[in-house]
């Protein structure tokens, strides 16, 4: 027996004694494949949304969660850069666009061709997070097809951005924030008052929103938490954790 | 074999010809022993599943789409339309390969594509620089990159006729061995209705009038215009043709005035849109099937009038070029000329022999070159070529397996 096989041996002893099933128990503590999909995303943008993706992909390396992020960045595209444990993929967009949504909606081309990449070098993935609504349509696909946790992360919403006005383009942007917030499994924001503003517009469960300030300690902790328990109750729409 | 053929347009809802299109195809490729899927729109309540005598459909929820213009509409259907695909794969795991009709539909072919890593081939009905000559403004450069993605990431691109393979070709820098054409089909028993012929014709001409029929968009570059400039020189030889123009577009007002403008008002009439039963009894009592257009990919209704034993008189350009032989079974005219076309519309009003040996010709090759069993046979083929590349090639994916067939490892 050399050493690892020791390990594994007296790790099942302790297991059986602890009366916890060794299989759980390597399911629960296996490296999570985590993707984060954001058009923003340090060194590129300095924004909140990018300092907040940064963070969050470090805070999570750091927890023996394997990530990968997907971002854009026409003078990166196709690179994938290691950052400190986590992969960046930089994709562009090759279609000519006219707006914002328009944009957003064929960029999803690019990132679902990245995505499944990544999936097929990974071996798999266990959860998608999706920042701002850009990212919602591809994040609603990757879910429907790899049949994986969604979760999605609000900066600002439409309502807010453009004050009173409603017009179809807007309409089309508060029907894809809409979509994002009832098709996932979470729903994240940063602040008390953009909760306030996503269950106002949106009327999702209070429960499924969560604010994750990334100024306070240890809260890369609950991302992990609400990461495993999000995995965890997959297909279970009950939100009392 | 499944095939999961992606449209936003399919009976009964019908705006061009794909929709009519992919239901011939889909119904030749069921009977020849393939299992189509098509995932396609749903309107005014209407979506879910249907099996269409065989065919698998999935409609999405198309109703309320929120959009600025067609175009971001149509980006909007297409990311409701790959969700759709999503569910859909997982009923159908073993699908073999995608069909992806025209830019529309592009953005759910490409990541349906890369993410079930399974080959995709597409339709190009027709080009975006065709239809405006050429390609300019921020929509139009959508379309056209659009189109350009959609063929890039195509394994094979079907396209009509040789003239769109040259187009395709040159207009999305596609390599000529990636493009296969295989015309479309008409199915001449369909055609076929029974109607009380001088009831009908009375709908529409008096009993001693002759017939010049136009069916299609009333847009620019079906160049119906043309057509209406070329009713003065028809009426000085020959008073008793009327003209009946069917279909509707944003040209139609002109197009009327156009017709008083020049004095030739009384001996046209504009229907506007007209049912498919109407538009068979009009092909089969027309004498003339004219299709004048500046821009035409293939030209079916040239197809379907041949298939009514009814002359045709075509522009000389795009497919329609190739489907017409000169003086054998229709007549070519040159494209964007009146005149040629008054030539061509007053020689056969006057040589009832030469009409009557053009339609027996145009009849025999419509119904021996043009049949859907014999065009599904060819897209078939196709399919098994691509889906032989792809075992062979390193895309395919060899360790984990692809979403759907791998998803109960769930924790």
């Amino acid at each position: 027996m050399n050493e690892n096989e020791i390990n594994q041996f007296l790790l099942k002893k302790i297991l059986r004694q602890l009366k916890i099933n060794p299989e759980d128990h390597e399911v629960q503590n296996k490296p999570r494949n985590i993707l984060l999909i954001s058009a923003e995303y340090l060194p590129k943008d300095i924004t909140a949304q990018a300092l907040h993706c940064k963070a969050l992909a470090d805070g999570l390396t750091d927890k023996n969660m394997n990530v990968n992020v997907i971002s854009y960045d026409p003078w990166k595209a196709s690179q994938t850069v290691e950052m400190g444990g986590v992969k960046v993929h930089y994709v562009n967009n090759p279609i000519k666009t006219y707006s914002s949504l328009t944009w957003a909606l064929t960029l999803a081309m690019e990132i679902s061709r990245k995505a499944a990449d990544i999936y097929y070098k990974e071996g798999g993935l266990d959860l998608i997070h999706a920042h701002q609504w850009e990212m919602f349509p591809c994040g609603l696909t990757l879910q429907a097809a790899f049949k994986k946790p969604l979760i999605v992360n609000f900066y600002s919403l439409q309502h807010n951005r453009t004050p009173g006005i409603n017009n179809s383009y807007t309409d089309s942007v508060k029907q894809i924030e809409w979509r994002g917030t009832k098709e996932s499994q979470k729903v994240f924001v940063n602040e008390d008052w953009l909760k306030n503003e996503v269950l106002k517009c949106y009327s999702p469960e209070p429960q499924k929103v969560d604010v994750v300030d990334s100024q306070k300690k240890q809260w890369t902790q609950q991302m992990v938490r609400d990461y495993k328990w999000v995995i965890k109750n997959w297909g279970n729409r009950g939100y009392e954790q | 074999m499944k095939i999961m053929h992606l449209t936003w347009e399919f009976p009964p809802y019908k705006v061009g010809g794909i929709g009519t299109v992919i239901d011939e195809l889909t119904k030749n490729q069921l009977a020849q022993g393939l299992e189509p899927v098509v995932v396609t729109c749903g309107f005014e309540g209407n979506f879910g599943y249907e099996n269409r005598n065989g065919v698998h459909v999935y409609r999405f929820n198309a109703d309320y789409i929120p959009a600025e213009d067609f175009h971001s509409w149509a980006l909007q259907m297409s990311m409701l339309m790959q969700n759709k695909a999503c569910e859909v794969m997982r009923e159908h795991s073993d699908v073999k390969l995608i069909h992806a009709h025209d830019w529309l539909v592009a953005t759910a072919a490409v990541g349906i594509k890369h993410i079930y890593r399974i080959p995709m081939i597409s339709t190009l009905h027709a080009l975006e620089s065709g239809r405006y000559g050429g390609i300019s403004g921020d929509r139009q450069e959508l379309i056209h990159s659009l189109e350009k993605k959609l063929a890039y990431e195509s394994w094979k691109i079907i396209c009509n006729s040789e003239f769109m393979k040259r187009s395709i070709s040159y207009s999305l820098s596609i390599p000529h061995d990636k493009i296969e054409v295989i015309p479309n089909g008409v199915d001449a028993d369909q055609l076929k209705i029974d109607f009380d012929y001088s009831k009908e014709k009375s709908r529409y001409a008096m009993p001693h009038e002759s017939i010049i029929f136009y069916v299609g968009r009333l847009v620019w570059e079906k160049g119906v215009d043309i057509m209406v400039g070329s009713i003065p020189s028809v009426l000085a030889k020959n008073p008793d043709a009327k003209f009946v123009f069917a279909g509707c577009g944003y040209m139609m007002n002109r197009l009327k005035k156009l017709a008083y403008e020049i004095g030739v008002g009384d001996k046209t009439l504009f229907l506007g849109y007209i049912d498919d039963d109407s538009l068979k009894k009009l092909l089969h009592l027309s004498d003339i099937v004219i299709v004048p257009s500046r821009y035409e990919p293939f030209g079916i209704t040239a197809l379907e009038a041949m298939a009514c034993h009814t002359t045709v008189i075509v522009a000389d350009t795009g497919g329609l070029a190739e489907t017409v032989s000169h003086e054998l079974d229709g007549l070519k005219v040159w494209p964007e000329s009146s005149d040629s076309l008054a030539w061509g519309i007053n020689r056969l009003l006057g040589d009832s022999n030469l009409v009557n040996d053009l339609c027996s010709n145009a009849y025999n090759k419509v119904t021996k070159g043009y049949t859907w069993s014999g065009i599904t046979e060819k897209v078939n083929t196709l399919y098994n070529s691509v889906i032989t590349e792809y075992t062979d090639s390193s895309w395919k994916p060899s360790g984990i397996l692809p979403p759907g067939d791998n998803t109960e490892d769930s924790d």
